[in-house]
């Protein structure tokens, strides 16, 4: 071990400047963040730095607001479908193909992932057109059932596949029929994985602009498709502002408590 | 030998009947996905041969190259082809430099700093490219804090609009996909058995070389995974460019938008589309040949 003055002072020296690294990038993913809610309780109507002062002002207008949230519940109940949705096809579609028998169908079922969304929505766009279906909720839930789909199916199929196969074996042996051992020993085994997908899915369903905007030719069905198009022609509302503000703190409370209980960022 | 040939008949009953059940567990997903993802992707495919003549029904349409050609003999498009792969690059390699510091520091903090910090990292992935977006919108803005520290400092002299400069459009791009790379990286760091870092300070290695001879190609594949997500990610990206490009800064995503929904020419949206995907897949392809280069190497 030699270890001199000399080289003490530069290795200590580095340290430091390996701290304010770290905290400058941690700096730099929570800046957007923080200044929305800061923004968020400006009591200025525009928004100008710096800020004029604290106020509860556009969550007020915000609770007022019938648009906004009208768009925000049409929000939550297609994310809330197509998350339902997309567990009723990944769950038993996991089970099938958990001993890895068809590799064709797994890649198939991740395939999505690979796929830009501007470029599946443009063939989607044309397809809906051919069949009459654009504009319609079904061909909404049917397209956000899809984008979801390879993230909850490979959380699933992960998590049965870390399970042991000789506890659904001891329970047949002991005489359980496959829907009791299904009910009993598989299904306790996935319910993280299967939480954790479902929360993942609603929520990448929920915030979700490209898919949407692309195939629902006309309106503003969505609560982030109302906002884009609105930032892109009028500028930002700070109502909208509010909302984020609303949307981020909860996400980061789901966060919290899903790496907290779960552990889930392993999944990904 | 009677009995063994009523098992095996047995045994394939059993065999088709559970090929029968596999099926059925999985035709309602292929069911969705043929309609919602399968049939667009060949109607894209097919879309992008054909000339464009929205008037006609599909089967009625001719085909034609001109779609192809317009695109390559165009320098607009070829010049943002170009600036859409190289910031594809920009951003992986400025994503894998900040990712790598985010993801060693996270992979070494204890529990309940650990916890926040992943914390700290998932909520930007889990809210979504367009409220992060928003958030580099007031930042970079003309009256946004960024513009107040330059002024204060002294480095302008007028306020600066950001917004709809190359610059601001990848810093919001390596902001949202950092976590992507973050979890990568964290992820693979995590797979690391702890003994081997013993092993190399054991043999007299100090920190700096465990780290660069052990740690660093141990996470290789880390970084390869996450990288080809940012790419990816970046050069199909259509939110944040929109955003906070405010439609100066054309990526080919917004450019597909552009034709398909304002211009109402789906064969070339197609057409342009078409190239994108192959411009990944041959990314995706060397990746996996580097991959196994790397490890028979």
């Amino acid at each position: 071990m030699k270890s001199t003055a000399g080289s003490q002072i530069p290795h200590r020296i580095l340290a430091v400047l390996y701290r304010i690294a770290v905290y400058l990038a941690f700096a730099f993913v929570l800046a957007p963040m923080l200044l929305m809610m800061l923004v968020a309780f400006n009591k200025a109507d525009f928004f100008s730095f710096p800020l004029e002062g604290f106020s509860f002002r556009w969550f007020k207008e915000m609770a007022e607001n019938s648009e906004y949230r009208s768009s925000i519940m049409a929000s939550l109940k297609l994310s809330l479908f197509a998350t339902l949705l997309s567990l009723a096809i990944s769950m038993p579609a996991a089970l099938s193909l958990r001993t890895r028998s068809k590799q064709w169908v797994e890649s198939v079922l991740v395939a999505p992932l690979f796929f830009p969304l501007v470029i599946w929505s443009l063939g989607l766009l044309q397809f809906y057109g051919m069949i009459g279906l654009s504009g319609s909720f079904l061909s909404l839930l049917m397209a956000h059932t899809v984008m979801i789909t390879p993230f909850i199916f490979r959380i699933i199929i992960q998590s049965l596949r870390e399970g042991n196969p000789k506890l659904e074996e001891a329970a047949y042996s002991l005489g359980a029929g496959k829907w009791t051992t299904f009910r009993k020993i598989t299904l306790p085994l996935i319910v993280p994985g299967i939480l954790v997908g479902a929360v993942f899915g609603y929520l990448m369903s929920f915030t979700d602009v490209t898919l949407t905007l692309f195939i629902s030719s006309s309106g503003s069905p969505t609560f982030p498709v109302r906002v884009y198009s609105e930032q892109r022609s009028e500028g930002l509302n700070q109502i909208v502002l509010a909302w984020s503000a609303i949307i981020t703190l909860v996400i980061f409370i789901l966060s919290l408590i899903g790496e907290k209980l779960a552990g889930w960022s392993r999944y990904f | 030998m009677k009995e063994t040939a009523e098992e095996s008949r047995t045994l394939q009953k059993l065999r088709r009947r559970q090929a029968w059940s596999g099926a059925a567990l999985l035709s309602p997903a292929l069911f969705i996905y043929s309609v919602v993802f399968m049939i667009p992707a060949l109607v894209l495919l097919i879309g992008s041969f054909q000339a464009n003549q929205p008037e006609k029904k599909m089967w009625e349409r001719g085909w034609a190259l001109t779609s192809f050609s317009r695109f390559f003999s165009d320098p607009y498009f070829i010049k943002v082809i170009g600036v859409t792969l190289l910031m594809g690059v920009v951003v992986v390699f400025f994503s894998l430099m900040i990712g790598y510091l985010l993801a060693y520091h996270i992979y070494k903090a204890k529990s309940l700093a650990k916890t926040t910090w992943i914390t700290v990292v998932l909520t930007p992935l889990f809210s979504g490219a367009l409220l992060q977006s928003l958030g580099w919108y007031l930042l970079l803005a003309r009256y946004g804090p960024i513009n107040v520290l330059l002024r204060d400092t002294g480095i302008l002299t007028k306020p600066f609009n950001f917004l709809g400069t190359y610059g601001a459009v990848t810093i919001a791009l390596v902001h949202g996909f950092l976590p992507f790379m973050v979890l990568s990286i964290v992820n693979s760091l995590r797979s690391i058995p702890a003994n081997l870092l013993d092993a190399a300070a054991s043999l007299g290695a100090n920190k700096f070389t465990a780290f660069v001879r052990v740690t660093l190609p141990l996470t290789k594949g880390g970084m390869a995974a996450g990288s080809v997500l940012v790419f990816g990610g970046t050069i199909g990206s259509f939110a944040t460019p929109g955003i906070v490009g405010q439609g100066k800064i054309q990526l080919l995503a917004q450019i597909i938008y552009q034709q398909a929904i304002q211009v109402f020419d789906w064969s070339f949206a197609s057409a342009i589309s078409l190239v994108l995907l192959l411009v990944l897949a041959t990314v995706l392809v060397l990746t996996r040949l580097a991959g196994r280069k790397g490890r028979e190497a």
